[in-house]
């Protein structure tokens, strides 16, 4: 043994060991994970949803347009066509600070970090890692980089957005990857919908963003400022073209806000697209503004028998521990819900103003990822939210809180608890294959009716 | 139960999973000991999580390692590669607690103690600053006690990458405590050259 490592070992830090109470609870929740498991119930934040996370979202920014760099190269080795990574130094201090899919180590190969795209104020590098997947690492001129790494879902490319609020000239781009083969352009956007909208526009007013796929597929669009309106909240239909200026692919991507009342300040949203259906060659065009209104209403399931009354969570403003069995003697509305959603900010309202409307009523909010914790808490003060939010880092729990579909995706949810503690009543959205139908719309009617059925 | 090793059960747990909670009860201390040293607070929600990733991902053990441990340690590490600032706080944090006093029998391993206490500040700062990769694989060895195939278990990479990880996060951390000068202050010097722990 090296004399380094002994004096490390001399220096451990001394721990205690787990309580009883600590390792019961911690079993609870593998059991619990045990049981779902048997019902076929995989949560999709296990596949790697994380990964997506951006890692400090800070910089700055100058200038308008939008460009790509080079011409498309080959999809494999694309490190090999690409120049070197601006600021390489800054580059490789931010991929040394992770992030990691939770399951599976995500390595970047930082002497591979390439610079893929390139954009007034921005350039884009972007490194593989050893488990055959890619980190995006968007450089502003100035500032410190940001990064994401992405390891699931390769064959379908991906689209990000990075805003940054906190300089007195904002500046919005969008960045990814195509897959793609023969990909030489992408296009942004042939069309724009709101389908959780009744009204909102249709088309962007003049011709569309084009942009060069740089090596690899990579892409970085900065976004002009006079389209922010058209843009905001919407989805938008991304066309990959080839070298003739046909379509390849269409898919269409949520653009999230330019500033979130989820994001901390000068922070990006990011957009959490709309499924790419298929790959080359696949074809899904944005919903019509509108048409997702009246289908996604949340829909009330049936009671079940499940006891949530051992979970407990931390909240995210006090930081205080919160035990769902403090609730009981009165039913207890629970919403579930993540920042990610585009109607998380609506639902919350909703949940809010019915809370408002009966004050005898309790309301609790929960979250499963704690990697939310800060957009959260900036969401509940920024909305002056009356209940409480608890992240509940179980994976799994709420154990038995059925918000993930058949297919394993998120949406939101709320639980009636009855005054025992017991679910009463569940408003879910349906299940569907298409994302956009698991958004849901939270009616106060519906509400009404998981109280009424909570013995409230 | 007790006499079946962990590959066998897992094995038994696709059919069983209900089984998988042995596995928990072997070594759920270890690992939420090894988080906390590693993130400190948030580390029995993370020892939670490390036992339910394992248990949707039990296909992938390799039944050829007896113990489950290792490829735990390794979920476990991935885990705290999400919470780089927590981690990065507890370093420093640790780098900031006093030296301990010796108390009144004051033999010559409480003296090495204390002698290694003083380079604690440096030492922590040190390991703040390593590479991620290379942290993960020096803590296992030093603050864990496995062995170098072990530790390659864990991270899922070939024992030649272990030991090249550890041979840089070593240089870092004898260059940091020797200082600009590259010479080590005395009570390095005499703990590098052997410290009975």
């Amino acid at each position: 043994m090296s004399s380094e490592v002994k004096l490390l070992t001399a220096l451990r830090p001394a721990v205690a060991e787990p309580t009883p109470e600590t390792r019961a609870r911690a079993r609870e929740i593998l059991l619990s994970r045990i049981s779902a498991d048997a019902r076929g119930r995989r949560p999709r934040w296990l596949r790697g949803r994380s990964v997506r996370r951006w890692v400090v979202p800070c910089l700055a920014v100058v200038g308008l347009g939008a460009a790509g760099v080079g011409l498309a190269g080959s999809l494999e080795n694309w490190w090999e066509s690409a120049g070197p990574a601006v600021r390489p130094a800054d580059v490789e201090d931010v991929l040394n600070e992770g992030p990691a899919t939770g399951t599976g180590r995500m390595e970047p190969e930082i002497d591979r970090a390439r610079t893929v795209a390139r954009a007034s104020g921005a350039s884009l590098v972007a490194a593989p890692t050893e488990g055959g997947g890619y980190c995006l690492v968007p450089v502003p001129d100035e500032g410190k980089p940001i990064h994401t790494c992405i390891e699931d879902d390769l064959d379908n490319g991906e689209i990000d957005t990075w805003v940054d609020n906190a300089r007195t000239d904002p500046a919005w781009y969008l960045l990814g990857r195509v897959v793609a083969e023969r990909a030489t352009r992408i296009e942004l956007f042939e069309r724009v919908t709101h389908p959780l909208e009744e009204s909102g526009a249709q088309t962007l007013p003049g011709t569309p963003l084009e942009a060069d796929v740089g090596p690899g597929g990579f892409f970085l669009v900065r976004v002009p400022r006079e389209l922010w309106p058209d843009l905001e909240l919407a989805y938008g239909q991304m066309n990959v073209l080839d070298a003739d200026g046909g379509v390849l692919e269409r898919s269409c991507h949520y653009l999230g806000a330019t500033k979130s009342v989820f994001a901390p300040e000068g922070i990006a949203s990011v957009g959490d697209p709309l499924e790419v259906e298929g790959k080359t060659g696949a074809s899904y065009p944005c919903p019509e503004t509108g048409a997702a209104v009246d289908r996604v209403p949340l829909l009330q399931a049936s009671p079940r028998t499940d006891d949530l009354t051992g979970v407990a969570g931390r909240d995210v403003v006090t930081g205080e521990t919160i035990e769902l069995a403090s609730y009981l003697g009165r039913p207890l509305l629970i919403g579930a819900w993540d920042p990610d959603i585009p109607t998380a900010s609506r639902f919350l309202e909703a949940l809010d103003e019915f809370g408002r409307r009966h004050p005898d009523v309790q309301v609790l909010s929960v979250l499963h990822d704690r990697s939310f914790r800060a957009e959260a808490k900036q969401g509940s003060e920024t909305l002056g939210l009356g209940f409480p939010t608890i992240v509940v880092t179980q994976p799994f729990s709420p154990p038995r809180v059925f918000i993930w579909d058949a297919n394993g995706h998120f949406g939101l949810a709320v639980i009636a608890l009855d005054a025992d503690g017991r679910i009463a009543a569940e408003l879910a959205a349906p299940r569907s294959r298409d994302p956009i139908y698991r958004y849901g719309m939270l009616t106060q009617r519906a509400l009404e009716d998981a109280l009424a059925a909570a013995g409230g | 139960m007790d006499d079946v090793d962990d590959a066998a059960i897992i094995a038994r747990s696709s059919e069983e999973p209900e089984l998988f909670a042995t596995v928990f009860d072997r070594h759920f201390s270890q690992i939420r000991v090894f988080l906390q040293r590693r993130i400190g607070e948030d580390a029995d929600d993370l020892a939670a999580d490390v036992f339910s990733i394992a248990f949707q991902r039990r296909d992938r053990f390799q039944a050829v390692h007896r113990s489950a441990l290792p490829w735990l340690y390794g979920i476990a590490s991935n885990l705290v590669s999400r919470h780089r600032r927590s981690e990065i706080r507890t370093l420093r944090a640790l780098a900031r607690l006093q030296s301990a006093e010796p108390g009144e029998d004051e033999s010559e391993r409480v003296a090495e103690r204390v002698h290694a206490s003083s380079l604690r500040l440096p030492l922590f700062e040190a390991l703040a600053k390593l590479h991620a990769r290379d942290r993960d694989a020096l803590l296992l060895v030093a603050w864990e006690e496995l062995t170098y195939e072990e530790v390659a278990v864990a991270l899922e990479i070939p024992v030649g990458t272990v030991r090249s990880r550890l041979n840089r996060a070593r240089h870092l951390i004898r260059t940091t405590i020797a200082g600009g000068d590259g010479e080590a202050p005395p009570q390095a010097r005499r703990l590098m050259g052997g410290l009975d722990v």
